[in-house]
């Protein structure tokens, strides 16, 4: 007979301490790495592991798109080698119909961590779900999107953010990663953020199809008794946190802050309200949202002390240690590309450059980035989706720059995984220099390829 | 008559006119708001917007709706929050809400299907300025069999409001009817209606007053609200639904002889869940009554499930004229 | 031991998880199966019921003081007789019917859910589960998720405003299609048996008896039980006050939604219907106005409009197809 105590949770129903006994969940776990390894892994791979890892990762759902699959296969691989009765892989017939699994399995236990893995229009038919998963107050939901170029008319499957910023508003945190170091440590990170009852909001790393998808790299894992661990201790802490913002939490729902789940709760979710009511969850969304920020930073400080590797942060800085005249603002691997250049960059223009990498893309780091750019003469963005206007990106950073005359240049390249090659790196940090020296900039946008300039449109 | 030059007069300077109606979903309220736009579009200098609060209400629950006119064009789209005309379809709609509510500042026109006269709905709900009533319930039992009160609101309102010349609206309203493929003789008998009631509306000036004023309550904040619209249960309870059945009936159980073999077809049937009974675990639910003043939507299927009659249809008490609506 | 009272009766005098104050329509026939199934799930075990976009989830479900579920009066002492309720998004109450299966599962399995295992119920209307859910519900069933599918069918998609639905049988007025088409609906029986349902049953709950011993043999199923609820309408299909049930019934004897149940492997059965005599159709279409431009009752009696003699009789040679269709289904 279970012993269980019923706890009210004002406004949300009842909980059952007790009816459900992760420890017994925690106990069954079969530990994949038993110290920290070295190993050479694409990014795929390394987006998979920490669900391998994870005994709060249960179950794990996908269905197959180029260039994600990968991450689904490595971990039915893995479980069919070594399999466990705390460790699911499950086929579903859509994406639809994974991300409304998500919901169910995340709904049914709040303690356990479920993802998936897709891209694209893979991401796109899951819109409905994941939209309403974004206000959900799921945060132990995890949609990985390996970015890909939306749709068709043509088709591509090669990768460019299109897909995570046509979800901008979809209600998930999202973080670009590069490299796959950045892919493991950030999976590893995000559902201490999302599940922290300050947050309650569910996550989407992303980075690119192919060039990191299927890039390999070395990876340092870390054993599973510190991955979990790191979690674990992040959410107990965060049961005792003071909120940040305003709201129910704040006033009545500190004791036990994260709401009851289907089975081991009297509670019911996804109420149906008017517009009267309507508004009011929404801003409510927005500010746990707007949490994102100093929950993060507290995340990372632990990651760090723990780890000894840099934790998740909004923003990569390099080339900031003598207050560059130009930055480029920009996100994904070609950002290592650039970081690459830097030192020749520098030289043969004559300029002080910098680039900073975008980490946090939702909420977007306003006052990050504009501390970052506050001594800079001139800024290059470069937007690698396409957008009817100047740039998502673009967009983002002259809100962050509100009211400052610093010239912005906007630039389109890479765009369905186009090569965003040393030339064209060359040609944007010119001319970002050139309206560095002329006080403003040149055209409202241009795209780049192969050095030239192929297309733009100009001042008004 | 203050109330009526105030508006045709409020129209020609320019200024628009606020509707609101309350009543219940399926009572007839969106028949009379359409209707009277038809009849005041047919005035080609006016334009005139009618739209809904929208809500999922089918049948019984609250429903709002509005309807703005202007010289011109109407351009504003928020919500009517201040009516210069309040309409009350259902009175059990009233009961939930204050059908009023906004008014009170300035004289406002009142039309309510009721069987109260001015004076006594006037003392019902606090009006103050034009009261206009009309029995439509009774009226729609006469000419069309079904206790539907909307045609004859639509004619208290034509003559309450004094801003349609009522061959038009009645022109406007049979247009209406013909749209809706409502046959022939059944129309027919829809504008006898609209004629009888437009003669036996009854119309009051009455004086405001502090008692008669009923500001809006405004909003502050939304107040902490839950993660997701995640809620604990059993939060309906509290809800008399019983305002949803059809007015002028209720249910009854009567079993004076302990009838009742336990059959338990009517606990089966019942959609609200609200029979009451004595369990017996021999014979099954042993019922001796229905939760009917609270809950009871007049649904009939318990009528219909008794083998043994023990349930039936009467006439519910009418308001007693002039007390607070309670019966 | 045989039991005192029918299963029927003996349900009467359980805890109802499902309450008064809903702001579903008098005399609507989704109430009355919330009600079935809101005592029938009072068996001892924890209820998780997910439901679909439906007239069900927005008059039940609604903020701020609008959630109907929840057994007895007040939060219960034990996890068993709690009640978890989910609406996600419209056509996926399958997919989350059967998550919420699989985690209890996997709990379980490792000794971190020590109860019983909980009661699993999805709840979709036609569109949900035969229009735009007809996806996740055929591969819900094609997994064998230990779930019990209902799906309400009144031949409409209700919410919304009574449109079309693939459900409706020929000539019935709907908003998006004014007198109906000559469509016949769609075979749902023979799709849920030939995806593989466990159990497969069609009842409405106007026979109580039957009504209540087939959600139990559904949450007993051990694969994927499908229930279907066919579901006289009242707002949709316009009829007097009373006549819910009697409708569901008369359903039932004409043929056109003829009681039905099979488990997989066994033979199945035809209830409340006869193969060869059966009231006429005329009798069901002439009681509901959303045919009142083929046939109306005068005096009591249907009276067939002149000239439209064809489509009744369309609807009446459906009916006679259905019940040999579905005799046959049956044996399978």
């Amino acid at each position: 007979m279970q012993s269980t105590a019923r706890r009210l949770v004002p406004p949300y129903g009842a909980t059952y301490d007790g009816s459900v006994d992760l420890g017994a969940l925690r106990a069954a776990h079969r530990p994949r790495y038993l110290e920290r390894t070295r190993k050479a892994v694409d990014g795929n791979t390394a987006a998979a592991i920490p669900f391998l890892q994870w005994w709060r990762a249960a179950i794990l759902a996908g269905f197959p798109i180029t260039p994600a699959t990968k991450w689904l296969e490595h971990l039915a691989a893995e479980v069919a080698a070594g399999p466990s009765p705390g460790k699911r892989v499950k086929l579903l017939e859509s994406e639809h119909a994974v991300a409304d699994y998500l919901a169910g399995v995340a709904s049914a236990c709040r303690g356990l961590v479920v993802g998936t893995a897709t891209s694209s229009v893979g991401l796109d038919h899951m819109t409905e779900s994941i939209r309403s998963l974004g206000a959900s107050g799921l945060g132990n939901v995890m949609v990985v999107d390996v970015c890909r170029a939306t749709a068709n008319y043509p088709l591509c499957i090669e990768g460019d953010p299109s897909d995570l910023l046509a979800h901008r508003d979809d209600g998930f945190i999202q973080v670009a990663c590069r490299g796959v170091q950045q892919i493991y440590d950030t999976v590893l990170q995000l559902p201490a953020i999302g599940m922290d009852p300050r947050v309650l909001t569910p996550t989407m790393p992303s980075y690119y199809g192919i060039k990191d998808s299927h890039r390999s790299g070395v990876l340092v894992v870390e054993p599973d008794r510190e991955v979990n661990d790191f979690l674990d201790d992040a959410l107990r802490a965060a049961e005792g946190a003071s909120p940040v913002v305003e709201d129910f939490l704040a006033t009545e729902g500190a004791a036990h802050p994260t709401p009851p789940g289907l089975l081991d709760g009297d509670t019911a979710l996804g109420s149906c309200a008017t517009s009267d009511w309507f508004q009011g969850f929404k801003l409510a969304q927005k500010q746990r949202l707007a949490a994102v920020h100093q929950v993060m930073g507290e995340v990372a400080d632990s990651f760090e002390a723990r780890f000894g590797r840099p934790g998740l942060r909004p923003l990569e800085l390099i080339g900031f240690a003598d207050a560059p005249e130009i930055a480029l603002v920009c996100m994904g691997p070609d950002a290592g590309t650039a970081i690459h250049l830097l030192g020749r960059i520098r030289e043969e223009l004559g300029v002080r450059a910098g680039v900073i990498a975008i980490r946090l893309v939702t909420p977007f780091p306003s006052a990050a980035l504009a501390a970052a750019l506050e001594r800079v003469t001139a800024v290059g963005v470069i937007n690698n989706a396409h957008h009817y206007g100047r740039g998502h990106l673009t967009l983002d950073v002259e809100d962050a720059m509100a009211g400052r005359p610093t010239p912005v240049e906007a630039f389109f390249c890479g765009l369905g995984g186009a090569d965003v090659s040393t030339s064209t790196w060359l040609a944007i940090a010119r001319t970002t220099a050139e309206a560095a020296a002329r006080g403003r900039a040149g055209r409202r946008w241009r795209m780049v390829h192969e050095g030239l300039e192929i297309g733009g449109e100009d001042l008004r | 008559m203050a109330a009526v030059s105030t508006l045709a007069e409020r129209l020609a300077r320019g200024e628009a006119i606020d509707v609101r109606g309350d009543g219940k979903a399926g009572g007839g309220l969106v028949l009379v708001m359409q209707s009277f736009a038809a009849a005041l579009a047919r005035e080609s200098s006016l334009a005139v917007h009618e739209w809904p609060l929208f809500s999922s209400a089918r049948r019984g629950a609250n429903v709002r709706a509005f309807l703005r006119v202007a010289r011109g064009q109407v351009e504003a789209a928020c919500q009517v929050i201040e009516p210069d005309v309040a309409l009350l379809m259902n009175e059990a709609a009233g009961d939930e809400i204050d059908f009023a509510e906004g008014t009170g500042e300035r004289p406002a026109i009142y039309v309510l299907n009721t069987r109260a006269t001015p004076e006594q709905a006037a003392a019902r709900y606090r009006l103050g300025g034009r009261v206009a009533t009309i029995a439509g319930d009774d009226l729609g039992l006469e000419h069309l069999g079904r206790p539907l009160g909307n045609i004859a609101l639509l004619a208290a309102l034509v003559r309450a409001t004094e801003l349609v010349d009522p061959a038009r609206a009645r022109e406007a309203l049979a247009g209406n009817l013909a749209k809706r493929r409502i046959p022939g003789p059944l129309a027919a008998a829809n504008l006898a209606l609209f004629d009888a009631a437009l003669a036996r509306a009854a119309l009051r000036d009455l004086p405001l007053s502090p008692a008669t004023s009923h500001p809006r309550a405004r909003f502050v904040s939304y107040g902490p609200l839950p993660v997701g619209a995640q809620v604990a249960l059993r939060t309906s309870h509290a809800r008399r639904t019983s305002g949803y059945g059809r007015p002028g009936i209720k249910i009854e159980f009567a079993d004076p002889g302990s009838r009742c073999n336990g059959c338990s077809l009517c606990v089966a049937q019942c959609p609200d869940g609200i029979i009451q009974f004595t369990a017996d675990p021999k014979r099954g639910a042993i019922v001796h009554g229905a939760r009917f003043d609270t809950h009871c939507k007049g649904c009939r299927e318990c009528v219909t499930a008794c083998p043994l009659d023990l349930f039936r249809e009467v006439a519910a008490v009418t308001r007693p004229e002039g007390a607070t609506g309670e019966t | 031991m045989k039991k005192a009272l029918p299963l029927f009766k003996e349900l009467a005098l359980r805890d109802d998880a499902f309450g008064e104050g809903h702001s579903l329509c008098p005399g609507c026939e989704e109430a009355v199966t919330f009600h079935a199934l809101g005592r029938a799930t009072d068996n001892g075990k924890k209820t998780v019921l997910v439901m679909g976009t439906s007239c069900g989830e927005v008059s039940t479900l609604a903020y701020p003081n609008g959630v109907a579920w929840g057994r007895g009066r007040e939060e219960p002492n034990e996890v068993s007789k709690s009640v978890g309720v989910i609406h996600h998004v419209f056509e996926s109450a399958p997919t989350v019917a059967e998550a919420i299966r699989d985690t209890a599962d996997l709990l379980a399995g490792v000794g971190a859910w020590s109860g019983a295992p909980p009661n699993v119920l999805s709840w979709s209307g036609d569109g949900g589960a035969l229009a735009i859910g007809l996806r996740s519900f055929l591969h819900t069933i094609y997994r064998r998720a230990r779930v019990a599918l209902f799906v309400n069918i009144n031949e409409l998609f209700a919410n919304t405003g009574f449109q079309y639905s693939p459900t409706a049988i020929p000539f019935g007025d709907a908003s998006t299609l004014p007198g109906g088409g000559a469509a016949e609906p769609i075979d749902h029986i023979g799709l849920a048996l030939i995806a593989g349902a466990g159990f497969v049953a069609q009842v409405s709950p106007g026979f109580a008896p039957l009504f209540a011993d087939i959600v139990d043999q559904a949450l007993h199923c051990e694969t994927t039980a499908v229930v279907f609820v066919p579901s006289p309408c009242i707002a949709g299909w316009k009829f007097e006050e009373g006549m819910t049930a009697e409708l569901g019934r008369l359903a039932s004897k004409t043929g056109l939604f003829p009681c039905f149940r099979k488990r997989a492997g066994e033979p199945g059965e035809l209830l409340h219907v006869q193969a060869d005599k059966r009231p006429p159709v005329t009798e069901y279409l002439a009681r509901q106005r959303r045919f009142d431009h083929l046939i109306r009752l005068e005096d009591g009696r249907p009276v067939v409009r002149p000239g439209r003699e064809p489509e009744v009789a369309a609807i009446q040679a459906y009916a006679d197809r259905n019940v040999a269709r579905l005799l046959r289904l049956a044996a399978l």
